[in-house]
Formats: structure tokens, sequence, C-alpha cells
């Protein structure tokens, strides 16, 4: 029997089923600030959810999945605008629950988005955009992934003009990290 | 010096893209593409963007084009390609043709556009820092185009670092 906290983190497809418990991570509002954009309107949870579960990765360039432990869900990882010439693909990725945001189920779910995306859709590169005002996301993203560009100024809100930093992963770079901690998750 | 491009005018402008073969069109980071098909590229240029060329309509030797317009937050994706070569910077047809990208950006209220190249296309990189663009990063690896995986440069121009 294994110890509890370190069972395998698995991905599955999201499903109908689903939908309470993506409208309740949804309904929080750091989840909502981290991940509406031009795609994500909360606003409009029908289509929201719909947009997760009827992703298609070769007819609409998209794919959501959830990331579970022992049958507990832990987050959504959701690749969107799946590039298939140059195999890269935009990433929407949360823990659902507040408290395990800062520990280290956050590093494993985002080592979970290596494994889909480069051992399971063979994609090149992964991207995610982050928003300068949400500084834990910043944090574990500069621990995780690469910044390759800060665009300045970029979202207008009632604040005033924010910033947008850009992320990326490449799979030599997902495969070269799994070799140092081989292991761990 | 430029002339705004209509719906009738784009299969013209299709085969003017395939003929010369250009850098790629960036509608944005997700999408820096050739057009696949007649369809998408008048598809795309009917409803998401603007598109004026530069010189007579049937042989002319640049295009410009806002992409992905968004007035929410005052910005658009500026794209470009001279199809000979890129004027030198502060030269007359470069001193035209950013006065015609600033007339675009007051018409459509933008006080930020972005734009991303190729690293290797050095002239058009350099005048767009000519005309105040500054550097925000580069996409490693971004683009599969000709055979290789291609960097795409970030730069972006704004309004007094869109100071209120």
């Amino acid at each position: 029997m294994s110890k509890a906290g370190r069972e395998p983190i698995i991905l599955r497809r999201l499903c109908p089923a689903d939908r309470p418990l993506l409208r309740r991570w949804l309904q929080d509002p750091a989840v909502r600030d981290a991940i509406e954009d031009e795609t994500i309107d909360v606003s409009r949870l029908r289509e929201t959810l719909a947009l997760f579960e009827s992703s298609d990765p070769f007819r609409d360039g998209g794919l959501g999945l959830l990331v579970e432990r022992a049958g507990e869900p832990l987050g959504l990882i959701h690749f969107v605008w799946i590039n298939w010439v140059s195999r890269n693909a935009e990433l929407i990725v949360f823990v659902g629950p507040s408290s395990l945001r800062r520990s280290l189920t956050a590093l494993a779910v985002v080592e979970k988005v290596g494994h889909a995306a480069f051992r399971s859709l063979n994609l090149h590169k992964v991207y995610a955009f982050v928003y300068g005002s949400n500084s834990h996301a910043l944090a574990l993203f500069k621990r995780l992934l690469k910044e390759e560009a800060c665009l300045r100024a970029y979202v207008k809100s009632p604040q005033g003009y924010g910033d947008v930093h850009f992320f990326s992963m490449l799979a030599s770079e997902y495969f070269a990290a799994t070799a140092r901690t081989k292991g761990r998750f | 010096m430029f002339t705004p491009l209509h719906k009738k005018d784009l299969p013209a402008f299709y085969q003017l893209l395939l003929l010369f073969r250009p850098e790629p069109v960036f509608i944005d980071i997700y999408e820096p593409l050739p057009f696949p098909s007649l369809r998408r590229c008048v598809e795309f240029f009917s409803s998401h963007a603007r598109l004026w060329v530069a010189g007579p309509l049937a042989a002319p030797y640049a295009y410009f084009a806002l992409h992905d317009i968004q007035p929410e937050h005052d910005l658009a994706n500026l794209d470009f390609v001279f199809f000979d070569d890129y004027p030198a910077p502060g030269s007359a047809v470069a001193q035209s043709f950013w006065d015609f990208v600033q007339h675009c950006l007051a018409k459509h209220r933008l006080t930020r556009v972005q734009s991303f190249a190729l690293t290797a296309s050095v002239n058009k990189i350099q005048l767009l820092e000519s005309y105040g663009f500054r550097s925000e990063g580069v996409l490693r690896e971004h683009f599969f185009y000709n055979g290789v995986l291609h960097d795409i440069a970030v730069h972006a121009w704004m309004t007094g670092e869109r100071s209120e």
C-alpha cells in the first residue's frame, strides 16, 4: 500500500461529471484572474466548461485534462492553439484547491504539463502567459519555465496597464529536467 | 502611398503572397503562418484585420496590416513586409511608411502595437527599432518555416509608455 501523498498523479480527459468541480474552482477569484483572457470569459461559465470538455486536439487545437491523485482532483491543464506544424501550444494551468497552490503539488502539476505535451502529444514547445499581478504564478513559473518575453503595459484595467510575462518550456528542457529529478514526482 | 484592400482585392493579394513567398504573416504569437488557402486568407482579412498595400494595386511593393485589434486594451499586432528590401531607417520611404502607420494607429485609437519578426530579418528589425519599437524578448524555436524552427523577435511601440 502506498504512503499517503505518494500515489501517482494521473491525467484524464474532462467529462460532464466534472462540471460541479470546475464550477467551484472557476468561482475562485484567484483562478479567474489568472486564466481570463480573450479566449476564456469565466462569466460565460457554460461556454468555458464546454471549451474544456469538447477540446479535440486535432479538430479545434485544444485539449483539456484533469490532474488527479488517488481520485482527488488537483488541477486543470488546458492546451489551446495547438499548432501541429510548429508543434507548440499555449498552456493554461491552475491548481484547484487553494491549500495546494504553494506546495510541492503545484510543482507536480506543472511537471504533468510536460508529460502530456512532450511524452503524449509530441509537441516541441509549450508556452504560457502570466499576468504581472499574479505573483504566485510568476514565482512558480520562474522556477520551472524560461521567461522569453515581457509584454509591457499590455492589459488595460481600471488600475492602469499591466505587464504580461511569456514563459515557455522546450521538450529538450523538460527531458533534461526530468532526468535530474527522476522519481521526485 | 497606401491603399486599403477590400474583400474583392484579396484573391489578387493572395496570389501575390504565393508569388513572392515573403516572410510569414504574423497574425499573433499563436499563428505566424503562410496562409494555407485563399479561403482562410479572405476569411481572416475580411473580419479580423485591416490591410493596406503600397504602390500600384496590381504590383505593390509592400503591405501593412493591423491584426487582432483589441479595443478593450487599445492595442493590436502590426505586420508589414516590403517585398524587395526594407527601406533604410531615416529614408523618405521609411518616414512615409511610419507616418501612415501612425495615422492608422490614431484612427483606431491604439496606444500600443506589437510586431513579430524572424530574428534573421535584420533589416526589418532595424527599421522597427528606428521607429522607437523596443525589444520585449525572443520566442525561441517558435515557428517552423522552410524546414527550420525559427526564433521570433517581439517588439512593441507605445505612446509615452501608455502614460495617461
